[in-house]
C-alpha cells in the first residue's frame, strides 16, 4: 500500500495535519513532545484509492537524542514512505529547513508544508512558497492547519506528486564541506548499495554521528577502518570539527534558500507573548506564580464542580427510588447496590474529573508546560533530573498512562526511569473522587476538602521529588542530559480544542466507570453478600487487609473492612475506592446511598486520623493495573513493574503511618463527635 | 570583547565565534542554530538563575549555562 509520513519539528502542527487528512482525532497539544509514538492513519486518494499517513513524533534533527525521536527516524529510514511530507513551521523558516536539509542529503521524496502562516504573518514574516519550491527542488504548500486552510490543495498535491513521482539528487555541498565529503565518498562507495546515498552517509559520518556509525557498520565500514581516514579529512578541510562545519554548511545553505523567499518586517513592538513570559517566567514571582497556577486549578475543579454533584446525585438518588418501584427484591439489591451504589458514588464526582481535565488542557494548549520545565530546570537538575521531566509529571495530574508515555522525549535512560518510576506518585483525577469524600466526610475537622486536597497534592510531588532523588543516586545513577528547550510562543487555547480533549478524556473516565468499575462493584456486591456463618467473604477479606493497620487506636475509630476491601479492589483503579465504599456500607439498606449519607456513615466509623491515613495510601499506592501495564511496556520488563508496585506499597505504608500521627496529634484520632 | 556565553547579561547580543571543545550538548545546540557566526541575545534568565533563554535565528532556545560556557562570543556593543 502507498504509504505517507509526515514528519517536522516538535510543536509544529503535524498531528492537526494528520487529523485533517485521515479524519481520526490525534492529541494536539502546545508543547514539544506530545506524539510520542507511530500513529497510522488512512486517507483517500483521487481514485478512491487507500494510501496510509503516519503521524510521527517530532523531531529536529535526523539525530537521534531520545525514544521519541528514533522511532520517527527509523521509520523514515527503514520503512521508507513513498513520499515524506516534511512540515515546517512558516513562523521559523530556518531552523525549521534544517531537517528538510537532512532529508534532501537523504534522496527522501519530500513534499514541503509550510504550516503556521497565520503567525509568520502576525510576526511580519511573509513567505514566497513557489520562489520556495523552486529553490528546494520540491513542492511547497502553504497552510494555516488550525482553520482548514490549504488542506485541499496539500491533498491534491500528494496525489499529484504521488501519481507522477519526484525526482530530486540527494542534497551536497560546495566548498570545503564539498570536498571532504567528496572524499569520504570515495572512499566508502564500494560499500554502499542502493538504499542510502552515498553522500548522505559520507556527510553524517564527517559529522561523527553515533546511529550512522551503525548504519555504517552493518554495510561493512567499521569505524576502527575507516575512522582514521575520516579524521584526515576532517583536519586537512574542517579545521578539524565536522559537527561544526557541516551545520554551518547546512545553515548557509538555508540562508541561500530563503534570501528571496522570507521578507521580515522587523517590528521592535513587544509581543504579548514576551509580556506574558515577563510574568510567567520572572525572577521573584516565576516560582510562587506557578504554585497558584495549581491552586487554582484545583479551586477551579472544586467550587466550580459543587453544585454539579448535587445534581448528579439527586439523578443518581431518583434512579434507585425509580428501580425498587419497579421491582424490590433480591435482584433489584443487586442492581441498586453496584449501579447506584457503587458505580454512581464514582460518576457523582464527574464534573469534578472533567473541570480538571478542562484545567489540564488549557495548561497544554496555552504554551505554559515549557515554561514550568524552564522555571524548574534548575530545582530538577537538583535531584538529578532535568527540567524536561516536569512536563510528564504535570501530565500525571491528569492521568498516569499517558503521562508515562509522555516521558519518551526525555533524552536520557536514567532520567526517563526514574521519572517513570515517580509518576504514580502524581495524583491523578481518579484519586479525586476519594479526597473529595473522605475529605468531605471529616470538613469538621481537618478544614475545607480543597486544602486537604492540596496537601495531599503537594505531598504526592515530594514524595515523587525524594523518591526520584533517592533512585537518581542509586539504580538510575549516571551523567544526566543537558536541558535543551525551545520556548514557544503562548497561543489562546480554542473552547474547541479544550472541549475536545476533555470530552475524549471524560469519555475513557465513563467507559472505566461502566466497564472495570462495574464489574468490580459487581463482584464486590456479591463477595459482601455471600456470607458463611453470618460474615461475608467481603468482610473476612477486608477485615484482613485492615489489620495492616494494626498499629491503629483501637478506640473505635480505626480502618474497618471496608476500607480493606476499597484497597484491595483499588489496586484495579482508583476510582473503585470510592464504588467499593459506596457499595459496602449501602449494604443492608433498602434505600440509595447519597454522597453526604455516605459521608456520614464514614465519619460515624472512622476516626479523621484514619481517614487521613487512608487518603495517604489512596494517594501513594500502586497506580493502576493500566497505568502498571504502560509501566511493563515503556520499560519493557516485568522487573520494573513489580519493582514499582513494591516501592509504591511500602512508601504508602509509611506514609499512612507518618500522617496517621500527624493528623492525630493535631485534631485527635477519635471519632469526630458532630455528624456533617 | 571575548567572553564565554554563560556570562552574557540580560538584553546583551553577541556574535558567536566557536566551540571550545566537546560536550554531549554540543551538537543538539549546533542543530538549533547556534552556528559561528550567529547573532545571539540573552533574553531572560530562569528565576533560579538557570538555565538561560536566548533569541537566536529569530526564536527562543533556552539551555544551561554550563552548556553555554563551552562557546565563545564577541559582545556585540550597543
Ligand atoms: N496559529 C496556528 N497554530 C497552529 C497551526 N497548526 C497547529 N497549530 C497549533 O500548534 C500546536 C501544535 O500542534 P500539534 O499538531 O500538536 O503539533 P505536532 O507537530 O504534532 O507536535 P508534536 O507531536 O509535539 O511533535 C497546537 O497548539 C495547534 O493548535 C496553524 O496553522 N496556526
Ligand atoms: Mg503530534
Amino acid at each position: 500500500m502507498t504509504s505517507i509520513a509526515l514528519i517536522g519539528n516538535p510543536n509544529v502542527g503535524k498531528s492537526v495535519i494528520f487529523n485533517a487528512l485521515t479524519g481520526l482525532r490525534q492529541t494536539v497539544a502546545n508543547f514539544p513532545g506530545c506524539t510520542v509514538e507511530k500513529k497510522e492513519g488512512m486517507m483517500t486518494g483521487e481514485e478512491q484509492e487507500e494510501i496510509q499517513v503516519i503521524d510521527l513524533p517530532g523531531v529536529y534533527s535526523l539525530s537521534p537524542y531520545s525514544i521519541d525521536e528514533r522511532i520517527a527516524l527509523d521509520y523514515i529510514l527503514k520503512e521508507k514512505p513513498d513520499l515524506v511530507i516534511d512540515i515546517i513551521d512558516g513562523s521559523n523558516l530556518e531552523r525549521n529547513l534544517y531537517l528538510t536539509t537532512q532529508l534532501l542529503e537523504l534522496g527522501m521524496k519530500v513534499l514541503v508544508v509550510v504550516n503556521m502562516v497565520d503567525l509568520a504573518e502576525s510576526k511580519g514574516v511573509t513567505i514566497d512558497t513557489d520562489q520556495l519550491s523552486k529553490v528546494l527542488g520540491v513542492p511547497v504548500i502553504p497552510t494555516i492547519a488550525t482553520k482548514n486552510d490549504g488542506i485541499e490543495i496539500l491533498k491534491e498535491s500528494i496525489c499529484d506528486v504521488l501519481a507522477a513521482g519526484l525526482a530530486v539528487g540527494p542534497l551536497t555541498y560546495d566548498g570545503k564541506v564539498g570536498d571532504a565529503v567528496s572524499k569520504v565518498e570515495a572512499e566508502i562507495k564500494s560499500y554502499v548499495g542502493t538504499k542510502y546515498p552515498a553522500s548522505w552517509l559520507a556527510i553524517s559520518l564527517l559529522e561523527n554521528d553515533e546511529s550512522t556509525w551503525a548504519i555504517a557498520n552493518s554495510l561493512g565500514i567499521s569505524k576502527r577502518a575507516f575512522s582514521k581516514k575520516i579524521d584526515e579529512v576532517t583536519d586537512d578541510l574542517l579545521d578539524g570539527d565536522g559537527m561544526v562545519a557541516i551545520s554551518n554548511a547546512r545553515y548557509s545553505a538555508i540562508s541561500n534558500y530563503i534570501r528571496n523567499v522570507q521578507t521580515k518586517t522587523e517590528s521592535d513592538e513587544w509581543n504579548l507573548s514576551d509580556m506574558l513570559d515577563e510574568v510567567f517566567t520572572h525572577k521573584i514571582w516565576g516560582i510562587p506564580l506557578f504554585i497558584a497556577i495549581m491552586w487554582g486549578v484545583f479551586q477551579f475543579t472544586f467550587t466550580v464542580g459543587d453544585p454539579f454533584i448535587g445534581l448528579v446525585e439527586m439523578l443518581f438518588g431518583y434512579l434507585g427510588d425509580l428501580l425498587f418501584l419497579i421491582h424490590d427484591g433480591a435482584f433489584m439489591n443487586f442492581v441498586v447496590g453496584t449501579l447506584v451504589d457503587g458505580v454512581g458514588s464514582v460518576i457523582v464526582f464527574l464534573p469534578n474529573i472533567l473541570l480538571l481535565f478542562v484545567a489540564i488542557a488549557f495548561l497544554e494548549d496555552s504554551g505554559y508546560l515549557s515554561r514550568v520545565a524552564f522555571i524548574m530546570d534548575k530545582m530538577m537538575n537538583r535531584i538529578g533530573l532535568n527540567g524536561q521531566s516536569f512536563i510528564p509529571m504535570l501530565l500525571g495530574f491528569g492521568c498516569n498512562v499517558p503521562a508515562i508515555m509522555a516521558t519518551r522525549a526525555i533524552k536520557n535512560e536514567n532520567d526517563r526511569m526514574t521519572t517513570i518510576m515517580v509518576n504514580g506518585f502524581m495524583s491523578c483525577g481518579a484519586r479525586l473522587p476519594v479526597y473529595i469524600l473522605i475529605g468531605g466526610a471529616f470538613a469538621s475537622t481537618l478544614g475545607s476538602p480543597s486544602t486537604i486536597t492540596l496537601v495531599l497534592y503537594l505531598t504526592g510531588i515530594v514524595v515523587a521529588i525524594l523518591v526520584a532523588l533517592l533512585l537518581r543516586n542509586t539504580l538510575f545513577r549516571g551523567e544526566g542530559t543537558p536541558f535543551i528547550m525551545e520556548l514557544q510562543p503562548y497561543t489562546s487555547p480554542t473552547a474547541k480544542g479544550v472541549s475536545r480533549k476533555t470530552w475524549d478524556r471524560g469519555k475513557m473516565f465513563l467507559k472505566k466507570a461502566t466497564s472495570v468499575i462495574m464489574i468490580s462493584v459487581a463482584a464486590i456486591w456479591l463477595f459482601s453478600n455471600v456470607q458463611f456463618g453470618g460474615i461475608s467473604i467481603m468482610e473476612e477479606v477486608g477485615t484482613a487487609i485492615s489489620y495492616l493497620f494494626w498499629w491503629m487506636k483501637t478506640d473505635g475509630s480505626r480502618l474497618v473492612w471496608q476500607f480493606g476491601a476499597a484497597l484491595l479492589f483499588g489496586l484495579i483503579a482508583k476510582e473503585i475506592v470510592v464504588g467499593a465504599l459506596g457499595t459496602t456500607f449501602g449494604i443492608g439498606d433498602d434505600l440509595a446511598e447519597d454522597n453526604p449519607a455516605l459521608q456520614t456513615q464514614i465519619a460515624a466509623t472512622i476516626g479523621p486520623a484514619a481517614g487521613m491515613a487512608f487518603m495517604m495510601f489512596t494517594l501513594l499506592y500502586v497506580p493502576c493495573v493500566a497505568a502498571l501495564g504502560v509501566i511493563k511496556q515503556e520499560t519493557n520488563s516485568w522487573k520494573w513493574m513489580f519493582f514499582n508496585m513494591g516501592l509504591t506499597l511500602v512508601i504508602a505504608y509509611v506514609a499512612a503511618i507518618i500522617a496517621y500521627y500527624i493528623t492525630g496529634a493535631i485534631v485527635g484520632f477519635g471519632l469526630q463527635a458532630a455528624a456533617i | 570583547m571575548e567572553i564565554t556565553l554563560d556570562k552574557l547579561k540580560v538584553g546583551q547580543k553577541a556574535t558567536i565565534k566557536k566551540f571550545k571543545g566537546e560536550n554531549t550538548a554540543k551538537k543538539a545546540i549546533l542543530e538549533m542554530g547556534v552556528i559561528p557566526g550567529e547573532t545571539i541575545e540573552v533574553v531572560r534568565v530562569a528565576p533560579l538563575g538557570d538555565p538561560i533563554d536566548f533569541l537566536i535565528k529569530g526564536y527562543q532556545l533556552s539551555f544551561r549555562k554550563k552548556s553555554a560556557s563551552l562557546i565563545l562570543v564577541e559582545v556585540i556593543e550597543p
